[in-house]
């Protein structure tokens, strides 16, 4: 409730409405970490002043078609994205992809990042950006942990905690939870979609196995093998929850902590791991181990848990696919009367030895995320400023550098220029006193090669023509 | 309808650097990535720590780039060098809790080259000594390493036994 309070509060400080609803919005960072005077103090320097979006898009996306864009002009306008259509939204994915083939968009920079982060979600358009975000090969936009505060701290107030969570994934993939804000919002994010999932479709069912479906055969020089890494390759959305709660889970430790990395292990398919986990800390705590609600959620895993036939007759190499790399990591039946037996001694001796706890997992996360939050907020502010007088240093550079390489480019031609020209009147007014060596030089020449007329292709229109007007002058020479 | 590719069967097991590379922050720089074969052939500890990624993304395929990294081969410091074969579907990414455990060294081959202590003579020069100083057998070469070259003893072993092994 004390979240809910702090909402009036906050939504004032925004021009446009964030929620739908102020009933249902929460907030967690203050309205102070998007830095929004020194965001908007930006557009006030001569570079940005001067640029109209609607113009400029149209402008970028013509150069990066012709294979003439460069950052700088991604730069001024990934910081100019306001009133964006749906068409723009097209030309600002094409630039980006075309950005990326250049040789600066093999690591696309903070400012550009930031900028579309922020644009996109002032425009409304976060559907859009979390695709791009996901899709790191085309796009590049790894997003640096004040763009993914801003982004997960949007979805939040929205109560958005499945796309909140996306962010968090993107996090956990990079393995890297280093700053706190980051990571506390992601603990967040991720234990809320824990308690409030939303309906998801159900993957298509396979085909029949009785079925049997003519083969298409293609070939290929080498058939590459499907490997599945666990990690970059994971495909189930359940697999990313589960191993980002893990992850987080063993950072934020105690009974929370336990939990969270049992029912994550649990989700990413991981029951021995989990079992072994569970017995290591049995064997050191003395209190309670892990709360009520993780317990009853890991059984009911472990009992829905899809096994693989241990003796499957294995797949031919052209016909793998990644599907069978990760199904091959499933376990087998007996496996799973392996694991579920040691399940029931270990959830015996927690419930004998009173090794469970009773509290909610859920307010526990809630409350810790928003009494630490606050506390780290500052240094990520202050460095959130540097950086925004920071980017405008570099844009004023780059522009300055270009102006140079511009100035310069154009001396340089009009020197060539005059050099054309002064050999010309050289070669005119000094033409009778080498007129031998001229005219030597002219037969020593090469002959400029004349390419063959190529024969025009008539049609049968103009066959007939012709054959009639031969036939016609036939007529005339005879008469 | 199920596809099936006819073709040689790869030899490689992983993904392509650049394709690792292209997913992590800032080019995966810091990062340690390990060639699974070298992981498959060598009982030794076999990686690179990157320090400098740059794919070229205007090929289709993300075949093409140049990568450098601090290379570690059978648990032997090497420097930092260009990496080769980024481009072959063989590259295994280190999780960064993993990393600390994966990267000590245990193990470190030390490459020994044997010598022979006697060399035939040159063909016609044996047939020579041999006529003239009524030896039963062609005479051999006894051969005396440089001492007073530097480091030459620590990677230069001469074989004991008289027998002639070979030319290194």
């Amino acid at each position: 409730m004390s979240t809910l309070c702090r909402l009036c509060a906050h939504v004032k400080q925004f021009s446009r409405p964030i929620c739908a609803s102020k009933d249902v919005c929460r907030t967690l960072l203050s309205g102070a970490y998007r830095c929004h005077d020194a965001w908007m103090n930006r557009l006030q320097s001569p570079i940005l002043s001067k640029v109209a979006f609607n113009e400029f898009i149209l402008d970028v996306y013509n150069k990066f078609e012709k294979g003439k864009g460069n950052i700088l002009d991604l730069d001024i306008l990934a910081n100019k994205i306001e009133n964006v259509h749906d068409k723009e939204v097209e030309f600002m994915d094409r630039i980006l992809q075309q950005f990326r083939e250049t040789p600066d968009g093999s690591q696309v920079s903070r400012s550009i990042i930031h900028g579309i982060v922020r644009g996109y979600i002032d425009s409304n358009l976060t559907d859009s950006l979390l695709p791009m975000i996901k899709d790191k090969i085309t796009y590049g936009l790894h997003l640096d942990f004040l763009s993914a505060n801003i982004l997960m701290d949007h979805f939040i107030k929205k109560e958005m905690y499945h796309e909140a969570s996306q962010v968090a994934y993107d996090m956990m993939l990079q393995e890297d939870f280093s700053n706190q804000v980051t990571y506390l919002l992601s603990l967040y994010s991720t234990t809320k979609l824990l308690y409030h999932p939303i309906e998801q479709e159900s993957p298509n069912q396979e085909a029949e196995e009785g079925e049997e479906e003519e083969e298409e055969w293609e070939a290929v020089k080498v058939i590459d093998y499907p490997f599945y890494d666990d990690h970059f390759s994971i495909q189930s959305e359940r697999f990313l929850h589960g191993k980002t709660l893990y992850m987080l889970g063993k950072k934020l430790g105690g009974v929370d902590g336990r939990s969270l990395q049992l029912v994550g292990l649990g989700m990413y398919d991981k029951f021995p791991q989990a079992l072994k986990l569970l017995q290591d800390w049995m064997s050191v705590s003395d209190g309670t181990i892990v709360v009520q609600d993780v317990v009853t959620r890991f059984d009911e895993l472990l009992q829905k848990a899809l096994t693989r036939d241990s003796e499957e007759p294995e797949k031919d190499f052209g016909l793998l696919r990644i599907e069978d790399e990760i199904h091959k990591l499933k376990l087998t039946q007996t496996e799973k009367e392996h694991c579920i037996k040691d399940w029931q001694g270990i959830k015996e001796r927690l419930q004998s030895e009173n090794k469970i706890s009773s509290d909610d997992l859920e307010t526990n996360i809630s409350d810790y995320v928003n009494s630490e939050i606050s506390q780290y907020e500052q240094s990520d502010i202050t460095e959130l400023k540097s950086l925004i007088e920071s980017w405008e240093t570099r844009r004023q550079n780059w522009l300055d550098q270009q102006m140079k390489d511009f100035i310069k480019q154009q001396k340089m031609d009009e020197i060539q220029e005059k050099i054309i020209e002064l050999e010309e009147k050289e070669e005119l007014l000094s033409y009778y006193t080498y007129e031998n060596e001229i005219k030597l030089a002219g037969l020593r020449a090469p002959i400029p090669h004349k390419e063959p007329k190529k024969k025009k292709v008539l049609d049968e229109d103009e066959i007939e023509e012709r054959k009639l007007a031969d036939q016609k002058k036939r007529k005339i020479k005879k008469k | 309808m199920p596809v099936r590719f006819v073709g040689k069967k790869s030899f490689f097991r992983g993904n392509t650097l650049f394709w690792l590379a292209a997913n992590l922050r800032n080019n995966g720089v810091g990062r340690v990535v390990v060639r699974t074969r070298e992981e498959r052939e060598y009982p030794e500890k076999c990686y690179y720590v990157l320090t400098n990624v740059k794919p070229d993304f205007s090929e289709p395929n993300l075949l093409k780039g140049e990568v450098w990294g601090e290379r570690i081969f059978r648990g032997k410091k090497c420097g930092i060098q260009k990496v080769e074969k980024p481009h072959q579907k063989d590259w295994k990414l280190i999780p960064k809790e993993e990393e600390a455990e994966f990267c000590q060294i245990t193990d470190v081959f030390e490459e020994t080259k044997y010598v022979p202590k006697l060399i035939p003579f040159p063909p016609l020069m044996g047939v020579i000594l041999q006529a003239r100083n009524n030896l039963p057998q062609k005479p051999l070469l006894k051969i005396n390493l440089p001492e007073d070259a530097e480091g030459f003893e620590e990677d230069y072993v001469q074989d004991e036994g008289d027998n002639v092994i070979g030319i290194v």
